[in-house]
């Protein structure tokens, strides 16, 4: 993201009297006053790919919801081959060929990989019947065809990781080889290897003529496979682009309406003094021997393939999954035991991967949500001091710039990006010593990714430690003092500044050869560090 | 590929720990119910243990339905009674009537269902709230069409339930069979899978294309369904019309539900795990009184043994799924 070069090579999209393959016209949608779509027209066209650019609320989740029947727009018109058509239901658009992959609603947790693939269009015998050997046969086919191995189609779904279930819904997706596909972040929970296997299957369905819609918050993304841009801001369409004809500059100063430095804050020097000393840490099966340290005011990333041990290193280390070996936090002697309410009363500050169902009570308001885990610092006895509660919650979310004023709102109408600060300020009310962050910029927009850079870089500038996980490498590699690898739940690299580039990151990630087994596609190409 | 074999053995486990723990305990309890009272071991016994299990299992079956697809239905119980005092009063013992009054029966108890549902769904009433409204409503209706216990069925409504086949299988036992057997092929029909895609995870089954309202709705009025067959078969072994005895099978047959692994938090369970569920709460009365622990002490036990069994198969399948589940 350090360049402001042209995008790309030649022109190809939209050239004049090519018909596209499927168009909306004039699209409008509101909610209540919110009016979350208005008057956007965009074509896709046989074999190209089409990026959908954005911030969070910026009414691409909505548009994709109109594209794909599970919304009706209120006033617009959708043209497919050639015709209007009205969907009025997911499963009429599922039928024609238009077929979507959800960022994550569409997998039912408690069935199987096959009934899940072929949910709401099972395959029936003469008498009407289910033949489930016959689905599960069909997906184990499906899920080959696609080079895709360690995913059964058995297996419950529950069970399966983030990326593996990204995986699954791609296979759901494209199982009748749609003649429209739409993409709505599919690489938010993907590792570098399966993002590249992504990118593999989509040129592949390009040149089989598929119209391929694609969301990302990625720059980096966008510029290796979108023929075409689209970039919406407030519901409206503000620029639409061809391959070659906007700069990266123009595309992120149109998604945020204002012109934006693209670029990391810079780091101050870490202090001395340690807040964090991991001694083998070991878990049931992740983490493994894990020893590691973080100093005062150094940010400190996690990297590596997704699904290596991260996720378990982290919880681990905040006491909520079970471990052996000894932590020693700030000037504590070294633990053997620990819990998360240690952890917290020590100054450590959590931030999970799921904000909506772990971080955050998605029922409750945003004021109630940031109290949380202070109530007992701001209470005489069992009372609670409301008042300075109050103004504390205030200026934390002040700072923070929230899209609404009004913190008695509910969290669950919040956008993404603008639940992801409430979890930042949640823990920041009394800044901790120690911070752990997992993948916190995920699904977040260009902007708000932007002042959450900052905050960290102040916070570490103010003394504190931060660990984090995150499956963006440019932002691993640009935003940390020190880089761990991972590498199947064990810690393959301990890279230092001048070692810090995603070649070393990626070298150290690919070093254990066991490390793909679950995760990767079954072709498994190699990935040459200069692809990415 | 080892970790994914891994996953599918205790997935295959997680599985069956509802109806295998069951099946082990049951086993277990009857075993322990003959060496008590060795007087037992006649045909006899295998008949009263499953006339007093039949309604318990229909009551248990119907819960299961609704406690799939993420609902709970109160009403369940009074409609088997509102179905037998209908029986008892309106049936004759002709052909004609029988056969009518059988199908109205199951329409009365698909009509609660759909009542239930629609209040649940498009009057956006609480399930617990709503089928507690319609369980006061039936209770009511039932107590109007017979204010006491009374009533007479046909002959052929008795023995149809009381009676034995075969010279010595149980007519109810035959019906049970019948309930799984139809169970078998529910599985294998598609909307029937639909009720777990809802009760798992609603709005995925809903991005799939499924109409989640239709198949909640569905599930009440397959419920309702079998809860009016469960009334039935209540008035055959009764002989005659109960507008309360019905009530009295609503909570055991949501525990037989859980204790045959089906989840009140919905997309799991099924009915085989309820019918093992419903053996054993039947079963450990008759041990119970076999023992001669105190009639009063039955229920301190019974709610005992529910905690006790669903404790285990919850911990059973916490083992079993932190084994597949925790570290992937």
């Amino acid at each position: 993201m350090d360049n402001g070069d042209v995008v790309g090579g030649v022109s190809t999209a939209s050239e004049v009297g090519r018909q596209a393959l499927f168009e909306c016209r004039g699209i409008s949608k509101r909610f209540g006053a919110t009016v979350a779509v208005a008057d956007v027209t965009m074509a896709l066209y046989a074999g190209e790919t089409r990026a959908i650019l954005g911030e969070n609320g910026a009414g691409k989740s909505t548009l994709i919801k109109i594209l794909s029947g599970v919304l009706e727009p209120d006033k617009g018109s959708l043209i497919y081959r050639g015709s209007e058509v009205v969907w009025r239901t997911p499963l009429k658009a599922r039928t024609a060929g238009v077929a979507v992959v959800h960022q994550e609603l569409s997998l039912v947790s408690e069935l199987t990989v096959a009934e899940n693939v072929f949910l709401r269009r099972e395959p029936r015998s003469s008498v009407r019947l289910l033949s489930v050997p016959q689905m599960n046969r069909m997906t184990a086919d499906l899920l080959e065809q696609l080079g895709i191995a360690g995913i059964r189609p058995r297996m419950v779904v529950r069970q399966l990781s983030p990326s593996q279930r990204q995986v699954v819904e791609i296979a759901k997706a494209v199982k009748d080889s749609p003649s429209v596909l739409i993409l709505d972040e599919p690489t938010s929970t993907l590792g570098e290897q399966l993002v590249a296997w992504l990118f593999d299957q989509v040129a592949r369905w390009c040149q089989e003529g598929v119209a391929i819609a694609f969301i990302s918050h990625r720059m980096g993304e966008i510029q290796k496979i979108a023929d075409s841009v689209t970039v919406l801001r407030n519901g409206r369409k503000i620029l639409d682009a061809t391959r070659g004809t906007a700069t990266e500059h123009e595309l992120i100063a149109a998604m945020s309406g204002r012109e934006l430095e693209v670029g990391f804050p810079r780091l101050s020097p870490p202090q001395e003094q340690q807040v964090l000393r991991v001694e083998d840490l070991t878990g049931q099966k992740w983490p493994r021997k894990v020893n590691l340290q973080v100093a005062a005011g150094e940010i400190v990333g996690i990297g590596g393939l997704d699904g290596q041990g991260q996720r378990e290193l982290l919880h681990c280390l905040y006491g909520l999954a079970r471990a052996k070996g000894a932590v020693t936090v700030g000037r504590t002697g070294p633990m053997h035991r620990w819990s998360p309410r240690r952890m917290r009363d020590l100054g450590v500050g959590f931030v999970p991967a799921d904000r909506g169902r772990e971080g955050l009570l998605q029922r409750n308001s945003i004021a109630f949500n940031t109290s949380l885990p202070w109530l007992g610092r701001f209470s005489m006895g069992s009372f609670l001091k409301q008042a300075e509660l109050g103004s504390a919650i205030d200026y934390r979310l002040r700072q923070l710039s929230l899209s609404t004023d009004d913190y008695s709102q509910l969290v669950r109408v919040l956008s993404g990006g603008n639940q992801q600060k409430v979890v930042l300020a949640k823990w920041l009310l009394e800044p901790p010593e120690l911070f752990i962050l997992y993948d916190v910029t995920r699904g977040v927009d260009v902007g708000t990714k932007l002042q959450i850079y900052d905050l960290l870089a102040r916070l570490a500038e103010s003394g504190v430690g931060i660990l984090f996980y995150t499956t963006d490498i440019n932002e691993l590699v640009n935003l940390s003092h020190r880089v761990y690898v991972m590498a199947d739940g064990e810690i393959s690299a301990d890279l230092r500044a001048p070692d810090i580039t995603e070649e070393n990151v990626l070298r150290a990630a690919f070093a254990s050869s066991t490390a793909t087994t679950v995760d990767a596609p079954a072709a498994g190409r190699a990935l040459k560090p200069e692809e990415l | 590929m080892p970790q994914a074999d891994q996953w599918l053995g205790a997935q295959r486990i997680a599985k069956w720990t509802g109806l295998g723990s069951c099946t082990v305990i049951l086993v277990g309890m009857l075993v322990a119910y003959f060496i008590l009272q060795p007087a037992a071991l006649a045909d006899s016994t295998v008949v009263s243990l499953s006339n007093s299990a039949l309604p318990l299992v229909m009551a248990a079956a119907a819960e299961t339905v609704v406690l799939i697809g993420g609902g709970i239905d109160l009403s369940v119980g009074v409609v088997m009674s509102l179905v037998s005092v209908i029986v008892a009063t309106e049936m004759d013992s002709s052909v004609g009537s029988m056969l009518f009054w059988t199908v109205a029966a199951i329409g009365v108890g698909c009509a609660v269902g759909l009542l239930n549902g629609l209040l649940i769904e498009y009057a956006h009433v609480n399930a617990f709230i709503a089928t507690l409204a319609t369980m006061e409503v039936i209770q009511g209706l039932a107590l109007g069409v017979l204010g006491s216990p009374g009533g007479q069925v046909p002959a052929g409504f008795e023995t149809g339930t009381q009676g034995t086949s075969f010279h010595y299988i149980p007519n109810a036992l035959l019906i049970i069979l019948g309930v799984m057997v139809l169970y078998g092929i529910a599985r294998r029909v598609r909307s029937f899978r639909w009720i777990y895609a809802v009760g798992s995870d609603r709005q995925a089954a809903r991005t799939s294309g499924i109409r989640d309202r239709r198949v909640v709705i569905g599930s009440y009025v397959l419920c309702g369904a079998i809860a009016a067959v469960g009334g039935l078969t209540l008035s055959g072994l009764l002989s005659s019309g109960d507008p309360i005895e019905g009530g009295t099978f609503l909570l055991p047959g949501i525990a037989a539900a859980v204790i045959g692994g089906t989840s009140v938090f919905g997309g799991k369970g099924g009915i085989p795990g309820s019918v093992a569920g419903a053996f054993i709460l039947t079963v450990l009365a008759s041990v119970l009184f076999a023992a001669s622990v105190t009639p009063f002490y039955e229920a301190f036990f019974t709610g005992l043994a529910t905690v006790l069994i669903v404790g285990i198969g919850v911990t059973i399948d916490r083992y079993t799924s932190s084994r597949a589940a925790r570290w992937s």
